[in-house]
């Protein structure tokens, strides 16, 4: 149980660190997010992004600018923290503590890199097609796709973590 | 939630409660605790919108679930009947996908 409550204040030590610097840092601080972030959706578009200081990742070639905001902390500490809520019942000691923290970070990490570029994907691609939602504006369609992304993304993680836990588990958690 | 029973709203909500309260967490407490309150209807605008877009997307997806479920309990009372009435037709109707909706016409 003490173990427990130590992942669990570490977990939120961390998510207000990952706030905290989110907040204070500048679109080139951010470079650990936005660069993969940006070869991602490039990847999946073909689009070239060029890092630009104090601008974020630019496409001079669709007007697009993946900037601080688009960064997707919000996400990965989300992700971050129901992970751990997660894979809290496998912590026994310090050591699976250690693993249960650096595995939820790694993990809510790589599907923060995956949803953000989905987002960002479909916000070239709603951005090169303003009539798929007449009835709102633009600002509304992005802030609604990005609360769409963002939240299904963290269902899927959920599910999937669910799922490892019953293949890796099966006998300790039967719900 | 299996394809073998059907969803109830309340499994499908509390299913996602984790995910919801995460999400709501990090978009709404934490910027709620730092304040974010106090800059007026904005915050307020926004904090709609992110409370109920979350919601809305669970009921859909409990309305999938509850199609899907029930497409797939017709699917296998179909087949219950089939392997009553002639069970040499069920192999034939593999190739259909949701075996012995046919057969029971």
């Amino acid at each position: 149980m003490k173990t427990k409550l130590c992942v669990l204040a570490v977990a939120a030590v961390v998510i207000w660190g990952m706030k905290r610097h989110y907040s204070d840092a500048r679109a080139d601080d951010l470079w650990w997010i936005l660069a993969p972030t940006a070869r991602a959706v490039g990847a999946l578009t073909g689009t070239v992004f060029v890092a630009v200081p104090s601008e974020g990742q630019v496409s001079h070639e669709r007007l697009f600018v993946i900037e601080k905001s688009c960064a997707g902390i919000n996400f990965l500490a989300a992700a971050f923290g129901m992970l751990v809520l997660t894979l809290l019942h496998r912590v026994r000691s310090g050591l699976s503590g250690a693993f249960v923290l650096g595995g939820s970070l790694l993990a809510s990490y790589a599907a923060a890199l995956v949803v953000n570029a989905t987002r960002i994907t479909l916000a070239i691609w709603l951005a090169d097609h303003p009539s798929a939602l007449p009835a709102l504006t633009s600002a509304e369609v992005h802030r609604v796709e990005g609360i769409v992304v963002y939240f299904a993304g963290l269902v899927l993680l959920c599910e999937l973590a669910r799922l490892v836990e019953r293949r890796t588990c099966p006998v300790e958690r039967t719900s | 939630m299996t394809g073998a029973t059907r969803p109830t709203l309340a499994e499908t909500f509390r299913r996602a409660a984790l995910p919801l309260g995460s999400y709501y967490t990090i978009t709404l407490a934490l910027p709620m605790a730092n304040g974010a309150a106090q800059s007026g209807s904005g915050f307020v605008h926004h904090a709609v919108v992110v409370i109920v877009v979350p919601l809305l997307l669970i009921a859909l997806a409990y309305m999938v679930l509850k199609v899907r479920s029930a497409g797939l309990q017709a699917c296998r009372a179909g087949r219950r009947s089939i392997v009553v009435i002639d069970p040499a037709h069920t192999a034939c109707t593999s190739q259909l996908g949701c075996r012995g909706m046919l057969q029971d016409e």
